[in-house]
């Protein structure tokens, strides 16, 4: 069942085209991410869906409802942003109960509501403080537990955890996932962080200048990008990108990227390939792992530096004149300058037309 | 003995008046002796007309303007607030010092609303147009008030308002209005737009968000906006003097024919008495308000 619709939806300010034709088709249930670089529109998109924003043209549609012309208050969203936007004057239970009493219900109901909801974030001890007098997390945890006594039909999130510290924001987002999880309730959430965009979305919508890019659960997304920026944009560090040409021969399709000749044998071709069709051979640092003696493609390179991460040992290998990445266990500790054999998962492997940067 | 104490090596010029010393107490000398002639040029004034107003005539006409009263009496302030002579009826200030009280404090309080109102749209309801809007009500401050006195006037007679305490009302909203609206509009520039937008999502429209949430954060705007206003008003004399008649006109017009009256002997006592008499309300809300009044102007400038 579609929840949310949006539809050729533009939004311009002057000449500025802020988003170009949006298309996106949203289930009940959902927990959408929206990601992309900062500029990419993907805030404004969350605001035109809250009617925040109007939209230039383009429809949206909610629970079945054309929404293009209602007021937010009348569209059953809640939203949270990333500066909390608490309201600075009213106690944490007042400003849990404000939606709630601006649509008269009565405060019988309302405050079991509110100390239910506040219980089940443990903020319940904080409810007669001020906003002021509280931490960025417990904030945050006051701003999710205003929306939540709304009880909505979707949840709107404004990168919410960018304001916290690394530990705190990991710690919420779990958090944010097991309420998502026990209450099912659709939602659609920016962010510029992609490990927040892995581990949340049931879907991502990854857009860049106005455009979406593409649409996929995260692993989709992750494994098989659509073109060179889904590509670039994700995983860290980024993927290694060889430049080459396509070779056909006897039926059997290879890329020379210079250094080697990589067999693309079980590449599934989108599109046919052409005899000497310029590529980007693209292959993430985990597909380069030191060879086990196994592996169908395995080379000989020489590590030119090595980055230890904790977890991993990042390896640079010279290929040819280019250099790629490889993601090492942290007990695999090759020496610089001296040649190791190093495997390629060639089932991971992405390959893009260098012209149009468009998977192939 | 004389080569002992030249083996003794003098201490070095430890005294406490170290040049650099001597050079920080001077600076602190001519802080306060400036600070002093300020106070002095505020204060002296404010201490004649103070000691005048309880002097008796006699005394006045004898000299010593600087004294203090040799026998102090509140008879010139009797005089001044119900006793004198102002044009032709006997009846003090009270009367007049009623109609600036009748004036002001509306004028004041909704020339403070409008402009709370008004910047609260300007600011965080942006619409086609605010900006000339902001810009031609900015331009209305610049307008001097001689400009407007004949068009006012004639406005004021075709309402039937001329010589009204209301239409004296009604020309201070207006004229108040461009700088209320100026102050409010860039107080509220500095609230964050998430607010609105979360009590908009609440359910909250114009009029809830701004009494419920942009209001209750700007006491100290308000307290500005309502200082300057009512110093404004509460001065004004050319308004005054222009569009009332004897018995709407406020106290600085009833001053101004108290104090310029040529009629008979001029009693100093009662002029200064009800000076002070004039002058009263607007430093009685400075004292009250005043320490809002100095954080309402810095405000914003330190908070980040």
């Amino acid at each position: 069942m579609i929840d949310i619709r949006i539809s050729n939806c533009n939004k311009n300010y002057g000449s500025l085209r802020v988003l170009k034709d949006i298309n996106l088709e949203i289930e009940r249930g959902e927990f959408i991410v929206l990601l992309g670089p900062s500029g990419c529109g993907k805030s404004t998109l969350l605001h035109i869906v809250a009617g925040l924003d109007r939209l230039s043209s383009g429809a949206i549609e909610i629970g079945g409802r054309d929404v293009t012309d209602v007021e937010p208050k009348d569209r059953d969203i809640a939203m949270v942003f990333q500066s909390y936007a608490l309201y600075p004057t009213m106690s944490v239970r007042s400003n849990m109960e404000f939606g709630l009493r601006m649509r008269g219900k009565p405060m019988a109901e309302i405050r079991p509501l509110v100390e239910d909801k506040a219980r089940m974030l443990h903020i319940d001890h904080l409810l007669d403080r001020r906003p002021s007098q509280l931490s960025g997390g417990q904030r945050q945890r006051v701003a999710i537990g205003r929306a939540l006594v709304r009880d909505p039909k979707v949840f709107l999130f404004d990168e919410p955890l960018s304001n916290l510290d690394a530990k705190l924001r990991a710690s919420m987002r779990t958090e944010i996932k097991k309420l998502h999880q026990s209450l099912g309730t659709t939602a659609i959430y920016v962010t510029h962080d992609q490990l927040e965009a892995m581990t949340l979305a049931t879907r991502m919508v990854v857009m860049k200048a106005g455009e979406i890019q593409q649409v996929g659960k995260p692993e989709e997304v992750y494994h098989r990008p659509v073109n060179l920026f889904v590509a670039d944009f994700l995983g860290n560090p980024g993927m290694n990108f060889m430049k080459g040409r396509l070779r056909l021969e006897g039926g059997r399709v290879s890329a020379d990227v210079g250094a080697a000749t990589i067999p693309l044998d079980g590449y599934a071709f989108d599109t046919s390939p052409t005899d000497g069709q310029a590529v980007m051979v693209g292959l993430r640092p985990e597909s380069v792992q030191p060879s086990t003696g196994g592996e169908p493609f395995a080379l000989t390179l020489k590590p030119t530096l090595i980055e230890h991460t904790g977890s991993d040992n990042l390896v640079v290998l010279a290929m040819g004149s280019e250099e790629i990445v490889g993601k090492f266990p942290s007990d695999m500790l090759p020496k610089l300058g001296e040649p190791v054999a190093v495997g390629f998962d060639l089932s991971r492997l992405s390959v893009f037309d260098a012209q149009t940067e468009r998977r192939i | 003995m004389s080569t002992s104490t030249d083996a003794m090596p003098r201490p070095a010029r430890s005294g406490w008046l170290t040049p650099r010393r001597a050079k920080a107490i001077l600076k602190r000398v001519v802080l306060y002796l400036l600070l002093a002639i300020v106070a002095f040029f505020f204060a002296g004034p404010l201490y004649i007309l103070l000691s005048t107003s309880f002097k008796t005539m006699p005394e006045i006409q004898a000299g010593g303007l600087m004294f203090l009263p040799h026998e102090p009496t509140a008879q010139a302030w009797v005089t001044a607030w119900g006793e004198a002579c102002i044009g032709i009826t006997c009846g003090g200030l009270k009367g007049y010092f009623g109609n600036s009280m009748m004036m002001a404090v509306p004028a004041v309080l909704i020339s403070v609303m409008i402009g709370a109102i008004n910047g609260y749209a300007l600011a965080k309801w942006p619409f086609p147009g605010a900006r000339f809007v902001f810009a031609a009500l900015v331009a209305g401050n610049f307008v001097p008030f001689q400009v407007v006195l004949a068009p006012v006037s004639v406005t004021l007679r075709t309402l039937g308002l001329f010589g009204s305490v209301e239409g004296l009302i009604l020309i201070h909203v207006i004229y108040g209005i461009p700088i209320t609206t100026m102050l409010f509009r860039n107080f509220f520039l500095s609230v964050p737009n998430d607010l609105i937008k979360a009590a908009r999502i609440d359910g909250a429209g114009f009029f809830w968000i701004f009494f419920r949430i942009v209001l209750p954060l700007s006491p100290s705007v308000i307290v500005v906006a309502l200082i300057l206003q009512f110093t404004g008003i509460w001065n004004d004399f050319l308004f005054a003097v222009s569009f009332s008649n004897p018995s709407s006109a406020p106290m600085t017009v009833a001053l101004n024919n108290l104090v310029n009256s040529n009629f008979g002997v001029k009693e100093y006592n009662v002029h200064m008495a009800a000076t002070v008499i004039a002058a009263a309300p607007t430093l009685i809300l400075y004292i009250l308000l005043g320490r809002y009044f100095l954080r309402g102007m810095t405000a914003g400038a330190v908070k980040g």
